[in-house]
């Protein structure tokens, strides 16, 4: 057996997996559901979108989406579809919601204090001269 | 006896010149010959490595490493390049480094001797946990039960020239601050915090940045061409862990530097400097514990995530015990001017450590609502571009601002004096293309402007206009390294404007167009290769 490893490659997007349906949108629904695509985590695959994967699970979510955008759904609709049947984890960036308060304010919060500390750093330095003397 | 008994006996040797050499840490001191326990642990996990590479190369089926990542018809590149391929191979690869940088600090002309020595013994004790780790956890030269005839072979997506030689390359990154962590706990030990300290440190701290730098950059080029349709970086977590020691390596750097120049900040380039290291090791712990959903995360098992947790931090409490009986004492008096050179720096340093906060909550936040709220979330590309926003337009600022501005005390006006020029034609520029080509946004508008302006004040720092242009040396690889950063975010903010995707279904022979270009799908060819039988579609 020369040789022994089958693996097929697809070195650029499966353009069999991308179904019918695109032919039928705008330029404008075109984005839209590109911008859906790169939204939408892969359930089945590790750390990605279903616009990067090929899985069956993505095919099927993209066709979902885009049937959904041609019936003349919005991007909130479509995304509050997702979320109903397959959860938050769906999206791929977190809703502004309490749960999510931490992590989208308290960066604002951590390059304050920082800032506050420097001008004290720099303003205090007469008392400090004096505690180190 | 065979290949594997020599390993495990190489890694025991290893191990136990590197916990004799450890023991000068204990406050009895006993004087040993460090010339001969630093070095022993090099020459031991070269071989080790070396034979290693030897059983992959002469695919040695009896090894269970070997039957689990390679294929003895694959070519002999890959073969070398599966040895580190994975958790056991990687994890010895590290120990290798660890040693290398022992090995090399122990030819430094570093004085006094018991500063040196401190800071080998701490190595020493690192270089023993991860030995002890790989003896006890990870065995590359683990034996098969059965016999077996054929390897399960390599990734196909891994089988790139540029992956192949991106670990090592990382990991002397990643494993480079560890000497830079042994520098602050031995410096601490010895009392030995000052400019002389920052002068010996300064090129070690270089070395493992530009390792790493490097490292992160070939692991995106491998994606942008490999992975998908030019995406470059997926905020991956695990390319996340590669960023924040990145970071906080940066940040280090800079301080270092203040501290070189100026002999203040002492415990903040300590504090930086642990924090470097502890994040190489955290990145790791995500890596290869399994924690984390990602595409690049290898062999997961609890058992070593719980290791490597443990070890960082029997690290973490040594060297915060240490900094809280030293740290205090460390700085010298403060003499910072708010408009300064040093200021920028401090004021760049919180910058990336907001940036390195950012990317920290962002990787591990998701963890945290799984495990405390029971709910899952995923922190995609979205929220890091609108987090890191305004903490980039601010590090632009002073990182045009900072390389203009004297050390010690300057005006603002002199510094804007200095910079005016440019920033106006950039803007121009900016303003012109906006017009001219494609209608831009504020933002976008306010990041180009700033970026341009950053790559010119660089250019114009790293030449001297006398008659003709000359470089001046001290200030090139500032001005390099700023440059890249510039077109860097530059490059990131135009393809996030100017890239244009759309979807077509199509067969052989169809044509697509976009804009002014045309794509025909040719056809669908299987062509021959060494190891995979890839299906290339051919366009024009």
């Amino acid at each position: 057996m020369k040789i022994k490893l089958l693996i097929f490659v697809l070195t650029l997007v499966s353009f069999s997996s991308i179904i019918s349906a695109s032919s039928e949108m705008t330029s404008m629904q075109n984005d839209r559901a590109i911008d859906l695509f790169k939204e939408t985590r892969c359930l089945v695959c590790q750390s990605q979108t279903i616009y990067d994967s090929n899985s069956e699970l993505a095919t099927d979510l993209k066709l979902f989406i885009k049937e959904e955008i041609i019936a003349g759904k919005t991007n909130d609709n479509i995304k509050a579809q997702l979320v109903t049947n397959y959860g938050e984890w769906i999206l791929m960036t977190p809703s502004l919601s309490k749960t999510n308060y931490i992590l989208w304010f308290s960066p604002l919060i951590f390059l304050l204090i920082g800032i506050i500390v420097m001008f004290k750093y720099i303003f205090k330095k007469n008392t400090k001269e004096n505690y180190y003397e | 006896m065979t290949i594997g008994n020599l390993g495990n006996l190489l890694m025991l040797i290893c191990l136990l010149a590197s916990l004799t050499q450890s023991l000068y840490l204990l406050p009895k001191k006993i004087d040993i010959d460090y010339r001969v326990l630093s070095r022993a642990p090099f020459f031991a996990s070269l071989l080790a490595f070396t034979l290693l590479i030897y059983i992959f190369v002469s695919s040695d089926f009896n090894y269970q490493l070997v039957v689990n990542n390679s294929h003895s018809e694959k070519p002999v590149i890959y073969k070398i390049a599966g040895a580190w391929g994975n958790h056991e191979g990687s994890l010895l690869l590290w120990i290798l480094v660890l040693t290398i940088f022992n090995f090399i600090f122990s030819y430094s002309k570093i004085r006094p001797v018991d500063f040196k020595k401190n800071v080998m013994a701490f190595q020493s004790l690192m270089i023993f946990g991860f030995t002890l780790f790989l003896l006890f956890t990870s065995n590359p030269f683990l034996e098969t039960e059965i016999t077996v005839n054929e390897g399960l072979g390599l990734n196909p997506v891994l089988q790139d020239l540029l992956l192949a030689i991106h670990p090592p390359i990382l990991y002397v990154g990643y494993v480079g601050y560890s000497i830079v962590l042994s520098f602050a706990v031995g410096g601490m030990i010895s009392n030995k915090i000052d400019r002389e300290w920052a002068e010996w440190l300064h090129p070690w701290v270089l070395i493992a940045w530009i390792f790493l730098t490097l490292g992160i950059g070939l692991g995106s080029f491998w994606a942008y061409y490999e992975l998908g349709w030019g995406g470059y970086w997926f905020w991956d977590p695990v390319e996340n862990a590669s960023l924040m020691p990145w970071l906080a390596g940066t940040a280090l750097f800079h301080c270092v530097i203040i501290l070189e120049k100026k002999n203040i900040l002492q415990s903040w380039t300590i504090l930086l400097s642990i924090l470097t290291f502890s994040l190489s090791l955290i990145g790791t712990f995500l890596v290869r514990s399994g924690i984390l959903n990602s595409v690049h995360t290898f062999a997961s098992d609890p058992a070593r995530g719980l290791f490597i947790l443990i070890f960082l931090a029997i690290i973490l409490i040594i060297s915060f015990t240490l900094y809280a009986f030293k740290g205090p004492a460390l700085d010298n008096k403060n003499e910072m001017n708010l408009v300064s050179k040093e200021s920028a720096i401090l004021a760049n340093n919180w910058l990336l450590l907001s940036t390195l906060f950012v990317v920290f909550l962002g990787t591990l936040y998701p963890l945290g609502t799984d495990l405390f709220l029971q709910k899952s979330i995923s922190v995609g590309p979205k929220y890091y571009i609108l987090s890191l926003l305004p903490i980039t337009i601010l590090l632009l600022l002073t990182m045009i601002v900072g390389p203009n501005a004297k050390w010690q005390n300057d005006k603002i006006l002199n510094i804007i004096l200095s910079i005016n020029k440019l920033f106006i034609i950039s803007l121009a520029i900016i303003f012109g293309f906006s017009i001219y080509f494609a209608e831009l946004q504020l933002t976008q508008i306010t990041l180009l402007t700033l970026c341009l302006t950053l790559i010119f004040v660089s250019i114009k720092n790293g030449l001297r206009v006398n008659h003709g242009y000359t470089i001046i040396k001290s200030s090139l690889g500032q001005s390099l390294a700023h440059i890249g950063f510039g077109l860097l975010i530059l490059s990131v903010v135009g393809n996030a404007t100017f890239a244009q995707e759309k979807i077509f279904q199509a067969k052989v022979n169809d044509t697509l167009i976009l804009d002014d270009h045309m794509f025909k799908f040719n056809s669908v060819e299987q062509t021959e290769g060494k190891t995979l039988m890839p299906l290339q579609q051919l366009f024009i």
